[in-house]
């Protein structure tokens, strides 16, 4: 019941969007406002329909229904409650729904807070929404349908989801990152409809950066989550290791970050107008190549789903569609909006279009890096670009963007008199080059890119500081000076400095990290990184459901006993599994892990021992952390919503003056007489 | 007006644009299963693995040396590897190789049992369970399989199920070149 009623639901679902896409577009044009007036329903139906699909899906994952392959797949009766939930996002299928469901869910967010758009805009916004909906429901219909059945032959029991994925970080990681990757069709659709309008300016500009900081910071804390899940659950102790999957959403990520800062420009100067549009543009186009990448099976790597060609060209023409289109539309069109950007080379606007530039070509490093080894085996040659090509060329956009990003905050638009910022610059200059010179002898050896690093960040950081003094001079007192802060300015703070917390981490991490493999007896110690491993004791206990072997390690700083950390091999005696239990100690400046390995005597009194000594790498997630909450809180400004109001009254006006140039010239198209709300 | 400039700034783009769309098609479908490896014509990483079935004895690389040795990797997680495996029992006939399972991010006693259900046609097998020695071959998922030539050098990694046909095109003409001396 539940698999067909969801199936009925999905194409309920379908047949909405393509109404979503057709209808209000037409009415928008043919001046019918009953018409027009259909998207709000629409987007709020196509939610419901898939909503209740995806309950349908996780309901028959809740009761053990094998007769839905997809289940049968990818759950076991024996998978605790909370796994069979995250297991309908476990694979292809199931992963898709929810992409689909968070798409319909941002879809309704801007039917629903549309109220202050003009009414036609607003459609026009939710029908190109139902476009890019409609694809998608049918890429899921037609091609990936999580509802097939096994019957009549349908297995008894499950064959249980991939152990790797029975993990909580893996439970939330998706979610957000498909929030992110998705969430960047808002300012898409945003684009596209000011593209067919032949207007876009600084109110439209004010109206799509909340929902581009909303996607950004998701797709942000998305990545976090899915580095830190490969750090402790993958067990190699990396972070990041530039897998293609890895780059399809960093990808985005990067040009988005560079359509939130050209945003800011539009919004306050009216300015970067064509790039803002392009960057909307690609920065969505991107999520969907990087969609087309990892669910196509062109690329092979740790989340290649089944490699089915009758999906990958399904994605490709739908990308092919919607890219194509909205390139078409930007090259003809784009020239309407655009104006004459007018300000002097030391400028906020200057040195946000430097970090325009330096972003865009960090994502054709990335682009070129992932694409390169797929367009050679097209000529027929295998090769794989890895880490060396993106940790030797990465670097060098990313040091100007940070020498940049220490004076750009500090700066007035259209012009700046660098006469009086040369002193403090100097001296925040000279501080943090003496202070990394400092930290890096602490830290024993000198390395010349955690000097750069360190220096950088401190430079980023203190004037950081040094733009809040300033903004907060003529208040007296730490309260009022922090009360006068708006939430923009202390969210991007935030960013900024978690940003600098990330690139701190990054180069510690990478230079004093100490890794061994070991083979250690009872009684042994090992001296690593300065701590002093010494293995105590070996005990067996049985508890409740499992058996395990603890080894316990005493660990010594000098004379002094620091702690004892305790993995375990644990052998669960229902399932028959053997689990490893790393046992981390966690600190801001170093992570010390344990696991054990094998025992390596049949007394287990000896076993081989991985030990790492991680400097520093907490920093990495909480700089990133840093920079999701500093998106988050800068949506929460006064000034998004206070200023919807007096958008309203402005909206009306231009709406009017569109209506007077669209009946003046024959191109574009007649505005209806019409009613806004 | 548009001017000349920016009707071949359009026609670039759009040619730009469409030669990636048309690349991409001819890739989509394509065998990905022949993989670049780093390892390729490089010795087999350095490793110590304890053996599946008996516990106190540790392989190391030195293990692939003298004979031809197909490196499957493996796991009880992974569907493809039940479709595949009825395939070793051919391959083990071949006298001139040796078969060396690499149980992949495993729990011991499900491989127990896939290979007491399945047949055990491996001549040994190390066991990997956390994943260390896979991320040293640069293994994505299961199943793979690495050729290793008896001076221990990697010469070959196919990714996914080995069917015979990938058997007979692919792995038979290399394991006869290397029996060659090449």
């Amino acid at each position: 019941m539940h698999a067909e009623f969801g199936n009925y639901l999905l194409v309920f679902a379908f047949v909405i969007s393509i109404s979503l896409s057709v209808f209000p577009l037409l009415g928008t044009f043919t001046k019918q406002m009953s018409l027009v007036y259909t998207a709000k329903p629409l987007a709020i139906l196509f939610f419901v329909s898939l909503f209740g699909s995806f309950v349908c899906l996780a309901y028959a994952f809740f009761i053990d229904d094998f007769t839905i392959a997809y289940v049968a797949q990818h759950s076991n009766s024996l998978l605790p409650d909370r796994y069979k939930i995250s297991a309908v996002w476990g694979a292809h299928e199931g992963s898709f729904l929810l992409w689909v469901l968070i798409f319909s869910g941002w879809t309704l967010a801007v039917a629903l807070t549309g109220k202050n758009l003009p009414k036609l805009s607003h459609s026009r916004i939710l029908s190109v929404l139902g476009i890019i909906g409609c694809g998608f429901v049918s890429f899921l219909l037609f091609t990936s349908n999580p509802f097939e059945r096994t019957l009549p032959f349908y297995p008894v029991d499950g064959a249980d989801l991939n152990p790797l994925l029975q993990d909580f970080g893996l439970i939330i990681h998706p979610p957000l990152l498909y929030m992110g990757y998705v969430g960047f069709a808002v300012s898409f659709a945003f684009a596209i409809t000011a593209l067919i309008e032949g207007e876009w300016n600084a109110t439209w500009a004010r109206w799509t950066r909340p929902w581009t900081i909303a996607a950004w910071s998701s797709l942000t804390l998305g990545i976090m989550l899915g580095s830190w899940w490969a750090y402790y659950e993958l067990g190699w102790g990396g972070w990041w290791m530039w897998d293609p999957s890895e780059n399809a959403s960093f990808m985005p990520w990067l040009s988005g970050t560079a359509l939130m800062h050209s945003l800011a420009v539009t919004d306050k100067r009216n300015s970067f107008k064509g790039w803002t549009l392009g960057l909307s543009l690609a920065t969505f186009s991107l999520s969907l190549l990087g969609t087309f990448l990892i669910r196509s099976g062109v690329l092979t790597s740790v989340h290649a789903f089944a490699n089915d060609p009758t999906r990958g060209r399904f994605i490709l023409f739908f990308l092919a569609f919607v890219v194509g289109s909205a390139l078409i539309l930007f090259l003809f069109r784009a020239s309407k909006v655009k104006t004459k950007a007018n300000f002097s080379e030391f400028s906020k606007d200057m040195f946000l279009l430097l970090n325009n530039v330096l972003f865009i070509s960090a994502t054709f490093i990335v682009l070129f890096g992932t694409l390169y080894p797929l367009f050679a085996d097209a000529m027929g040659k295998k090769i794989s670009v890895g880490a060396p090509y993106f940790n030797s060329i990465f670097p060098i956009p990313l040091v100007a963007i940070f020498m940049l990003l220490g004076v750009g905050p500090l700066l007035n638009w259209k012009k700046h008199d660098f006469s009086k910022l040369k002193i403090p610059l100097l001296k925040i200059a000279a501080i943090s080059v003496v202070l990394s010179l400092f930290s890096t002898w602490l830290l024993d050896r000198f390395y010349l890119w955690v000097f750069v690093g360190l220096a950088l960040s401190l430079w980023v950081g203190l004037n950081s500081f040094y733009n809040l003094t300033l903004l907060t001079k003529y208040k007296k007192g730490l309260s009022a000076k922090l009360a006068s802060l708006n939430r923009a300015t202390i969210g991007m703070t935030l960013a900024h400095i978690g940003v600098v917390v990330l690139l701190a981490g990054v180069v510690l991490t990478s230079y004093y990290s100490v890794e061994r493999d070991l083979r250690m007896a009872v009684g042994e110690s090992q001296e690593i990184a300065g701590y002093n491993f010494k293995m105590k004791a070996v005990e067996n206990v049985q508890m409740e459901n499992y058996r395990a072997t603890i080894v316990s390690f005493d660990i010594y700083q000098g004379d002094s006993m620091l702690l004892t950390l305790k993995p375990e091999k644990r052998f669960y005696l229902a399932g028959g599994q053997m689990m490893t239990e790393a046992d981390i100690d966690a600190t801001l400046s170093r992570d010390l892990y344990i696991a054990l390995g094998e025992p390596l005597d049949n007394q287990g009194q000896v076993w081989s021992v991985r030990i790492y000594v991680k400097a520093f790498i907490r920093l990495i997630w909480l700089g990133a952390i840093f920079m999701g909450f500093g998106g988050i809180i800068s949506l929460l400004d006064k000034r998004y919503r206070k200023l919807q109001a007096k958008d309203n009254q402005a909206k009306y006006n231009q709406a009017k003056y569109n209506q007077a140039k669209g009946n003046q010239s024959s191109d574009s198209q007649t505005q209806p007489d019409m009613a806004i709300s | 007006m548009k001017s000349n400039s920016q009707v071949l700034k359009s026609v670039i783009s759009l040619s730009v644009f469409v030669v990636f769309v048309v690349i991409f098609y001819f890739l989509i479908g394509q065998d990905k299963t022949e993989l670049p490896s780093q390892l390729i014509d490089r010795p087999a990483p350095v490793f110590k693995v304890s053996d599946l079935l008996q516990e106190d004895l540790i392989h190391t690389q030195e293990d692939f040396k003298g004979k031809i040795t197909l490196l499957n990797v493996w796991a009880s997680w992974c569907p493809s590897c039940y479709s595949e495996h009825p395939f070793w029992k051919n391959y083990a006939e071949n006298k001139d190789i040796v078969l060396v399972g690499l149980n992949y991010r495993d729990k011991k006693q499900k491989a127990l049992k896939f290979l007491r259900e399945q047949g055990n046609y491996y001549d040994w097998n190390l066991f990997d369970q956390n994943g260390r020695l896979g991320i040293e071959f640069g293994v994505y998922g299961a199943p793979e399989t690495f050729l290793i030539d008896p001076k221990g050098k990697v010469r070959y990694r196919h990714v996914g199920v080995v069917s015979p046909e990938v058997y007979q095109n692919i792995f038979l003409p290399l394991i006869d070149k290397i029996k060659k001396g090449f």
